[in-house]
């Protein structure tokens, strides 16, 4: 009876897990000149240009792309430009979202003074 | 030992009959055969004919507009996928686009949300730059991020207010007319309030539907303003992204990007994160669905436009081209 219970319990619990998107891991490999960060709730094209949008004003930013399926974003930034999390927190908090991590910066020869 | 499995059972019983129930109520059945997908244009890059995430479209007289967003522009063709010529130029300022999202088709002229520049912009559709409307802000008549554009029988025009969290009625000269939402204020179950709204559309009798992007559902006003009906999702609940694992059932949604109405006045929304268009009457009740899977990381069907003989016209983002669908063969 109990093995019953736990197969109907374990079918149904797996029925909908199946329907659950997959989630992949974000890319890890630090990106010389870009910061790489991971942010919460991107789903659509409409929060990509938003948080493109938000950082494009930004002076020392030369490009930004997000990734929707991983939830990333790279902000490519223009040599000696930086940012501090705290700063990028509040950008991606600007444009409705909440900064999850920052994945990797700049390397040190392209980040040497704040903008 | 034995009494504690018959609990057990029961417990079990009663949540699969509250499960059925609920499946029952919330999960429909397909009432009509999927469209089938019978020809496609596009693909990536800058040249006439191709696009760079194409968002917005429309179809209206023959011809098919296409918001091909990252190349600051509006691609026309005919409905065979014929590049005809194209609408805007990078920039700001009357006849330029930053970001142009969800469009509209009315009285012969062309409305475009351009979500970067914070105004709409009106051409010919021809492609004649005719006015701006609207400017960056949070005041009557403003925008933070306008992400689509419908016109009302009697011409005024309504717009999703991306950022602001509200839907805006205005005049044709861009005059405020009224609100749904509070502005700049998030709401995630009571109708009337949003959760970043993504398109409007209108229909013949001056109903206004909105989908309400990260509230995974579609809600529905009377020409007076008045709240009508909700779907998505158990009663238009809205369950966080994070837990609406389930949005991936018949009449659910993640995140609806794009909304149409067709001649008979059913409902077409572009199902985004699910890669897929539903289709309703406009009561909200599920028809069926269809769409292309990704073929990687990304999402495909993101804009959805509806002919007058029934054709959809569908953008796939990630393929970053244009899909022609027809009704499927009854059963």
């Amino acid at each position: 009876m109990f093995r019953l219970l736990k197969n109907l319990l374990l079918a149904m619990v797996m029925t909908m897990a199946a329907s659950a998107p997959a989630f992949a891991a974000p890319p890890q490999t630090p990106t010389p000149n870009a910061y790489v960060l991971r942010v919460d709730g991107l789903a659509c094209p409409f929060c990509a240009f938003g948080i493109e949008k938000e950082f494009a004003k930004q002076p020392g930013v030369e490009d930004t792309n997000v990734n929707l399926e991983h939830g990333v974003l790279v902000v490519t930034v223009k040599p000696g430009a930086t940012f501090t999390k705290a700063q990028l927190a509040q950008l991606v908090k600007e444009a409705g979202f909440r900064l999850k991590a920052v994945v990797s910066r700049p390397t040190e020869s392209t980040a040497a003074t704040k903008p | 030992m034995k009494r504690a499995s018959y609990w057990l059972l029961g417990v079990v019983v009663v949540l699969l009959l509250i499960v059925g129930i609920g499946w029952g109520l919330w999960v429909p059945s397909p009432r009509e055969p999927p469209y089938q997908l019978v020809s496609s244009w596009g693909g990536a890059g800058s040249a006439p004919g191709q696009f760079h995430d194409p968002i917005g479209i429309a179809v209206a007289g023959g011809k098919v507009f296409v918001a091909d967003s990252r190349n600051h522009r509006v691609q026309v063709f005919d409905r065979n996928g014929r590049f005809l010529y194209a609408i805007g130029h990078p920039g700001s300022g009357l006849g330029k686009l930053g970001r142009p999202m969800n469009l509209a088709v009315a009285h012969g002229k062309l409305y475009v949300a351009d979500y970067w520049n914070d105004d709409i912009q009106v051409f010919s559709t021809g492609g004649t730059p005719l006015a701006v409307i609207g400017h960056r802000g949070s005041g009557p008549g403003e925008f933070k991020a306008p992400s689509g554009v419908a016109v009302l029988p009697n011409g005024n025009l309504v717009v999703s207010d991306f950022y602001n969290q509200r839907v805006q009625e205005l005049r044709p000269d861009g005059a405020f007319v009224r609100q749904w939402g509070v502005t700049g204020k998030k709401g995630y179950v009571s109708h009337g309030m949003f959760n970043y709204p993504t398109d409007v559309a209108t229909d013949h009798q001056g109903r206004i539907y909105v989908t309400d992007g990260y509230n995974d559902r579609i809600q529905v006003f009377d020409p007076d303003g008045h709240f009508l009906r909700m779907w998505g999702g158990p009663m238009g609940l809205h369950l966080p992204a994070s837990v609406n694992v389930l949005g991936g059932l018949n009449g659910w949604f993640r995140t609806p990007t794009a909304i149409a109405i067709g001649p008979q006045g059913d409902v077409f929304v572009a199902d985004e994160e699910n890669d897929r268009i539903q289709k309703f009457t406009a009561d909200g009740r599920f028809l069926t669905a269809f769409g292309t899977p990704p073929t990687g990381p990304g999402f495909t069907e993101t804009g959805v436009a509806v002919a007058n003989d029934g054709t959809v016209y569908s953008t796939n983002l990630m393929g970053n081209r244009v899909e022609v669908w027809k009704p499927g063969a009854s059963r």
